[in-house]
């Protein structure tokens, strides 16, 4: 069994390429793909503590459950936006969408 | 145990570098489909089966789907092959900032002692889960049923709008 080190170290490193694809892309699709990686990164970690502590305390794995539904909301507004930038700018990449009035 | 966390690392670390590195965005989604289903065996050997099971459907079937639907319909055929530098102008800052993120993460968690795992793992069956969402945490499940038909609407609505907006300027 790994210890709740290797995990949480796991995660970091997780969250550290998640955010390391937020600040480097120039895709406004590929940030988003970021954030989400970002967002499992953390969901290991709830889990990771829900397994190693307390056997009663479930939050843990709620918190984990309500996460995911926000994630699956979040990610499906942030695409219709994203498809509706695209009908208006034609492009999907960031630096070109500067001026977002109306 | 030991071996199958140790591929998983490894399994989960390449396809998340892959997933933002590649300059063909459909490699970066179909890396980060991997980097899901290496989420969900995480949390098998967490024993969560449940929450990895949920990962595999929601990540591994709708939201990879959803992500590569947006990449074809944005897919621009005059940027074939994406030459025009994927990569932000301070992509370097962009590296630099996310390895100072993890090793001051690392510095954090090298610090905290840990305690040892109990060792029948604790078991949180389905039919508690359930129970559970109807009960103690009943505000926040229903406050999630509304954020989710918010967001069924929302998308709906932004959608709707600017096709009738095209309308109206043909």
């Amino acid at each position: 069994m790994p210890t709740l080190h290797e995990y949480l170290f796991l995660a970091a490193a997780l969250f550290s390429i998640g955010l390391a694809g937020v600040l480097t892309r120039r895709n406004i699709i590929l940030v988003l793909v970021g954030i989400e990686m970002m967002l499992n990164a953390a969901n290991v970690n709830l889990v990771a503590f829900w397994r190693y502590g307390d056997a009663a305390a479930t939050d843990g794995v709620m918190l984990v459950l309500f996460g995911i539904a926000i994630a699956g909301a979040e990610a499906a507004v942030g695409l219709a936006l994203i498809i509706a930038v695209y009908r208006r700018f034609r492009t999907s990449r960031l630096e070109e969408v500067a001026g977002l009035k109306g | 145990m030991r071996t199958a966390f140790i591929l998983i690392t490894f399994w989960t670390l390449a396809s998340g570098l892959l997933a933002i590195s590649r300059r063909n965005m459909i490699h970066c989604a179909l890396a980060l489909i991997s980097f899901f289903a290496g989420i969900a065996a995480l949390l098998f050997t967490l024993s969560a089966d449940f929450l990895g099971a949920v990962q595999l459907l929601i990540y591994v079937g709708a939201i990879s789907v959803l992500i590569l639907f947006a990449l074809l319909v944005t897919h621009d055929a005059s940027r074939l092959g994406d030459r025009g530098a994927p990569f932000s102008r301070g992509k370097w800052s962009g590296w630099m900032l996310s390895a100072l993120v993890f090793v001051v993460l690392g510095f954090g968690l090298h610090r905290v002692a840990v305690p040892p795992p109990p060792d029948p793992a604790p078991a949180l069956p389905v039919a508690e889960i359930g129970r559970l969402l109807v009960t103690r945490h009943a505000v926040p499940f229903l406050a999630m049923a509304l954020l989710l038909t918010a967001a069924l609407v929302g998308s709906a609505l932004v959608a709707i709008e600017e096709s009738s907006e095209h309308a109206r300027k043909e």
